[in-house]
């Protein structure tokens, strides 16, 4: 199965070299691993392989024991090439309808996978050790998924919130933490800054209480009152120090991720059951609640501050997100796009929440890990491969979609069936996006910016 | 089968009525909706980020009649998008929570909202919601009723959470929208006959004032 999944991902350096007949090294590898119907798909993201190549490479490290010679190709996609030429509606297989994988491995392909595992595990954990960590080598291969021991300082380093030299780290963190503790104090004891709230900021802060108590409802860690004060304080906190932004709601969801992967640091918490409040939540000590709280709100602030267009008044960031969605689809799926058109279908009615909370209220939380380390990782992955993020997930289940009439497409994308998401499901998703806004992103022209910013 | 204006193409329903729900965060829109449409109150609910959807049919005056309801966010940031909504809808619920003064105090601005985006004659309700929290109640029915009276609309108190009166006031909702509907068809059967001659045009002319 893995093996499967990383050719319909990544390519295959066999398949790639035989593009229109299957050649005699191929039956066999069709027999060992029966993917013969998978060659077109294969090929397909064989045009796009210059692109792909660094972190082809590297998917064959994470999916693959085998090794696979490198791909050569690394300029064979030419910024001029137009998307015709790249023949982008092979890009996407519409014939397939899209079931997610899930967790469906078998013992064998587990055994497999169990030990690229243990391989990436070691690599991340030779990384981490050094005095000065690289942090370039770190973000490339945090792309690929960071393993769940590592991911909380990993996180804090990519985000460029934790200096990746050992002997200057500590003294920075603590400088931030300080801070943050001064915005609390000042803001939740200083009784003179508390009398002076002005009308809109106790408004704001009206808000942020009656979010607090319904963020990411499914999971029961998130009631936890000493969980729930924690958030409100981050909220507010933030809210108060971006005046022109302010807190808008969604912005609780954002925050919802860094608080469970930071807190795993501390306290065994349970995935399967969907984080429950573990016991002995209580007993960790104040200063590391505090760290913990510290870290969220300037890890969530780094990432507001990439996309703070999308919260600002009018939200021009979603509107030009939302228009760009638009255009990928016509280009890739123009029949899908149609029929959006003929049932008078629009991004908007759907997408919003989708380019607003990141995602995070679409997926399960651990399915969210998984596409932060890559959002994190890629220097445009807030700002620019989310928006792709959104389209490959609209166009996954075009074949669906294309059956159905406007009431059911609204239902469909506003409850996605993704509880059974895998981390495979979410790597191939990240992949197409990737192939997508590669060729988008290379070939000016194709995406419009948006000119008009007026939702009416 | 009637052929009004509003029909779509879809054979399972006489009418198709779009409704929007709007007011202050947490007042209780979804709550109301999820009570309407589906039947269950959850304490598991998020908050609204734009716009949200359900759909219910239900049977009127031996009609059946879809609702495709839109419940919007109530944050005022998100007003450049919920108001969008309000120039398609039949009718708009406009819902404060009985026990959150400020959200009743807002319900001037909502309707100030609907003035400039919806269509003219638009059919609209007052909602006072949560009415089964009557020790933190902030708002009182009397209250309730000299805003709407004051505001020539409708208006009754529900709670999502042990269902009351959430039924009635959709389907009240729903009738007067039927009443405008029947009332814009006889306008124009009217208009249409007007041109044919040998008809008496005098005949009757219904208003064409608010229905609501």
């Amino acid at each position: 199965m893995l093996q499967k999944l990383r050719n319909r991902i990544f390519g295959d350096e066999n398949i790639n070299h035989n593009h229109s007949q299957s050649s005699s090294q191929d039956s066999q590898k069709d027999k060992a691993s029966p993917q013969s119907n998978k060659n077109s798909q294969s090929q397909k993201i064989n045009n796009t392989k210059g692109v792909l190549e660094e972190h082809t490479g590297a998917a064959n490290d994470r999916l693959s024991s085998k090794n696979h010679p490198k791909l050569k190709y690394k300029h064979s996609l030419k910024v001029e090439d137009s998307l015709d030429k790249i023949n982008i509606h092979r890009v996407y297989n519409k014939k397939e309808d899209f079931t997610p994988i899930g967790q469906s491995i078998t013992n064998n392909q587990y055994q497999n996978h169990q030990e690229q595992e243990d391989q990436i595990f070691t690599q991340f954990g030779k990384m981490l050790n050094e005095n000065i960590i690289d942090y370039r080598t770190l973000k490339t291969k945090s792309w690929k998924g960071i393993p769940a021991v590592y991911r909380a300082v990993v996180w804090k380093i990519i985000l460029d919130y934790m200096p990746p030299n050992r002997e200057l780290a500590e003294e920075q963190m603590n400088k931030m933490r300080n801070e943050y503790q001064s915005y609390v104090q000042s803001y939740f004891e200083n009784e003179t800054v508390r009398q002076n709230f002005s009308k809109t900021e106790l408004n704001m802060i009206k808000v942020v209480d009656t979010d607090v108590p319904r963020t990411q409802p499914l999971y029961e860690i998130y009631k936890a009152p000493v969980i729930q004060n924690m958030l409100k304080r981050i909220l507010v906190v933030w809210g108060l120090r971006h005046p022109a932004c302010g807190y808008v709601q969604g912005i609780n969801e954002i925050a919802t991720p860094f608080i469970l992967v930071f807190l795993s640091q501390y306290i065994q918490l349970d995935s399967k059951l969907n984080y429950p409040i573990p016991e002995g939540l209580d007993n960790i000590s104040e200063q590391v609640m505090q760290e913990i709280e510290a870290d969220t709100y300037w890890c969530m602030a780094k990432i507001l501050d990439k996309i703070q267009d999308n919260y600002t008044n009018g939200q021009p960031g979603i509107k030009r997100s939302l228009d760009k969605i638009g255009q990928i689809v016509q280009k890739i799926d123009p029949a899908l796009a149609n029929h959006f058109k003929n049932e008078r279908v629009e991004y908007v009615q759907f997408s919003f929440r989708w380019i607003l909370c990141l995602l995070i209220r679409e997926f399960p939380i651990q399915q969210v890990f998984r596409i932060f380390d890559t959002y994190l990782a890629d220097d445009k992955g807030f700002a620019v491969l989310h928006v792709y993020m959104c389209a490959a997930l609209i166009l996954k289940y075009s074949k669906k979609i294309q059956k159905m009439k406007f009431n059911d497409i609204i239902l469909f994308f506003q409850n996605l069936p993704t509880q059974n998401w895998s981390d495979e499901d979410i790597e191939m998703l990240l992949a197409e996006a990737f192939v997508y806004m590669s060729l988008f992103e290379q070939t000016q022209g194709h995406i419009k910016p948006t000119v008009n910013f007026s939702w009416h | 089968m009637n052929n009004t204006p509003y029909q779509e193409q879809s054979q399972e329903y006489d009418h198709l009525f779009k409704l929007v729900l709007i007011g202050n965060s947490g007042v209780g829109k979804s709550c109301m909706l999820m009570r309407y449409a589906e039947n269950t109150f959850t304490q598991n609910f998020y908050n609204t980020i734009g716009v949200d959807f359900k759909i219910k049919t239900i049977n009127l005056q031996g009609k059946q009649i879809k609702l495709q309801i839109w419940d919007t966010a109530g944050q005022d940031r998100f007003k450049t998008i919920t108001t969008n909504y309000y120039r398609g809808a039949h009718g708009i619920v406009v819902v404060y929570d009985v026990t959150d003064r400020l959200s009743f105090e807002n319900v001037k601005t909502w309707m100030s909202e609907i003035e400039k985006y919806a269509q003219e004659n638009v059919c609209k309700l007052l909602i006072g919601n949560k009415s089964d929290l009557s020790d933190k109640r902030t708002v009182s029915t009397e209250e309730g009723q000299q805003l709407a009276s004051s505001l020539k609309i409708k208006f009754i108190e529900t709670s999502a959470k042990n269902s009351n009166n959430i039924d009635s006031a959709f389907e009240s909702m729903a009738q007067d929208v039927l009443i405008r509907i029947s009332d814009i068809k006889t306008q124009q059967d009217n208009e249409r006959r007007r041109l044919k001659p040998g008809v008496n045009v005098n005949e009757q002319k219904s208003s064409s004032e608010g229905c609501c």
